[in-house]
């Protein structure tokens, strides 16, 4: 064989292999954002105990955003929702560990939607994910997770009429990599004051609470999920960085780049192009109307974040959200998300996402059109 | 920007295209030129080539995924450019080696043993690699491309896959060992 030869074949080699290679370990002086959706049918006899387990390469700076879906269940997991009693979640940098239990309804299959979502200065292969298994675990299921979340500072607190608490601090966020401190105010219900040190200045704050937008994820999965013992209450909350005034809750002109459809969601992902630095936190498009097959139009004024943190809207635990003192879901629900505004600073442009989450009543392919923050959502 | 905004501006003709490629993939190209050639000035010349290679070829070609599409492009400009380097050596009767012209880099493929003998049929050749390629794990298989077609250093390697030197070397030749094993099941000589 000539080294010709072999030169030339091994230039020759699949797509997938070079993409994979050229990607990996690749730096993270410039943050972008893919993600992959995978769906992983499970025979129903597997789901007493099971779980699914990712390894992904770039650890340092993986982020994830899990989607699970089983039987006529549906549950989305991520940063920003509390976990629902029958998944467990967690995450050791390489390798994030997703647990579901029992079977929900009577169906045949599980699928499972990971939807990860990974920093790193190119963009991803698709085949980043080195494996992903979906096993029995033999294990009796145990609800489950034990860390909780802290913050330490100089707290402001003040009552709500709603009875809420707005803690207005400093937050010191300590996450298996170390600790990543910012500046936020925390609206939240259900957190209560675990020790408080005069001396110090710092308190600690137990509770069941949501770190939402504008965090890194790597770094908010040892915070979101509380240690459910005790009287903890669930909350909902959300976090905003002091900084940012009413006025900056701007609509920005966005720009949709992806949607993504699965039975029971559709997801629409968008940009913002711009260098308004204090939309890391809330460059949710604004408003959405869904308009379904039959004429039906179902219009969500709110800006989510916008509403959400000043109260106007409730967020569920599963992410969904319905307007405060609204006791009946609607039939979609939508959730927003930030995906920009990385610790570093604040590099334009934007991504984010809203996830348009249909009951079993409402399919998806029922949906005729979606425009949302006044863009029309290509659905084709 | 995505791939498929990409290859629009290059079908619009849209020069901002090649700028937008370069921010993209630039710097990955760069690292896969400068492996193969060794000068950084030579290898800025590669990614120069190879972006004026994108714009001649796209349209009408429409490649996605778009970077194994532009990382070959540029590996086979920086082989042609060390072939042609080689070949001048050794018209000029200065030195047959190709270590000569490569300066202090490692002859990567001498390693492996697999040149300077007969031809060989690349299609046949390509295939087996592939088929050995999907049968290694997903680690193994970025080891050994960055070894071998991206050119990277042991000790680079080792640092983007957060293994010691040794760990990576000693993969390396299992690798290569099972690459002739696999080979000669293939029935390709090497």
């Amino acid at each position: 064989m000539k080294r010709e030869n072999m030169e030339n074949a091994l230039t020759g080699v699949k797509d997938m292999y070079i993409q994979e290679a050229a990607q990996t370990g690749e730096g993270k002086k410039h943050t972008r954002l893919r993600k992959k959706w995978i769906v992983i049918p499970v025979a129903a006899a597997m789901m007493a105990g099971m779980m699914l387990t990712v390894n992904a390469i770039a650890p340092v700076d993986l982020g994830f955003y899990l989607k699970a879906a089983y039987g006529d269940s549906y549950a989305m997991l991520d940063e920003m929702t509390a976990m629902p009693d029958n998944v467990a979640y967690r995450s050791s940098g390489e390798e994030i560990t997703l647990e579901l239990k029992g079977i929900m309804g009577d169906s045949q299959t599980v699928v499972a939607f990971v939807d990860v979502t990974v920093a790193a200065d190119v963009s991803l292969p698709e085949h980043y994910i080195l494996d992903m298994k979906l096993e029995p675990t033999g294990l009796p299921w145990e609800k489950g997770l034990s860390s909780y979340g802290s913050a330490w500072g100089d707290l402001d607190r003040r009552a709500n009429p709603d009875g809420s608490t707005t803690f207005s601090c400093k937050m010191t966020i300590r996450s298996r990599d170390g600790v990543m401190a910012s500046k936020y105010a925390v609206k939240c219900s259900g957190i209560r004051v675990r020790e408080e040190n005069a001396e110090t200045e710092t308190m600690l704050l137990e509770g069941e609470w949501n770190l939402a937008f504008g965090l890194n994820y790597k770094d908010l999965t040892q915070v979101i999920a509380a240690d459910t013992s005790g009287e903890l209450m669930s909350c909902s909350q959300m976090l905003l960085p002091e900084e940012i005034t009413e006025a900056d809750l701007v609509s920005v002109p966005a720009q949709v780049y992806e949607v993504r459809m699965s039975p029971l969601s559709l997801g629409v992902y968008w940009m913002v192009d711009t260098e308004h630095k204090n939309l890391a936190m809330e460059n949710s498009p604004l408003g959405c109307t869904v308009t379904l097959r039959d004429g039906t139009v179902i219009t969500k004024e709110q800006d989510i974040l916008y509403d959400a943190v000043h109260g106007l809207i409730k967020l569920e635990q599963d992410g969904t959200w319905r307007p405060a003192g609204e006791e009946e879901k609607t039939a979609v629900s939508i959730t927003g998300r930030n995906e920009g505004g990385r610790a570093e600073g604040h590099e334009a442009p934007y991504y984010g996402h809203c996830i348009l989450t249909f009951d079993a009543e409402l399919p998806v392919d029922e949906v005729e059109s979606v425009t949302i923050g006044g863009l029309v959502v290509p659905l084709g | 920007m995505e791939d498929n905004a990409i290859i629009g501006m290059l079908y619009e003709r849209t020069e901002e295209a090649l700028t937008v490629l370069q921010d993209r993939y630039g710097r990955l190209c760069l690292g896969v030129a400068k492996n193969i050639l060794g000068s950084p000035e030579d290898a800025e010349e590669c990614v120069n080539d190879t972006l004026d290679a994108v714009w001649n070829r796209i349209p009408p070609e429409k490649p996605d995924p778009l970077l194994p599409y532009v990382l070959r492009i540029t590996r086979n400009i920086a082989l042609n450019r060390r072939r042609a380097a080689m070949a001048k050596k050794r018209y000029a009767g200065e030195n047959l080696s190709l270590e000569t012209v490569q300066e202090e880099r490692e002859d990567i493929l001498a390693e492996m043993a697999v040149y300077d003998r007969q031809d060989t049929d690349e299609a046949l050749l390509q295939n087996a690699l592939n088929g050995f390629l999907a049968g290694l794990r997903t680690e193994e298989r970025i080891l050994f491309l960055r070894r071998y077609w991206f050119e990277d250093p042991v000790p680079e390697i080792a640092k983007r896959l957060g293994i010691t030197e040794n760990h990576a070397r000693v993969r390396l030749t299992r690798l290569k060992n099972r690459l002739k094993r696999y080979l000669e099941q293939e029935g390709i000589v090497i």
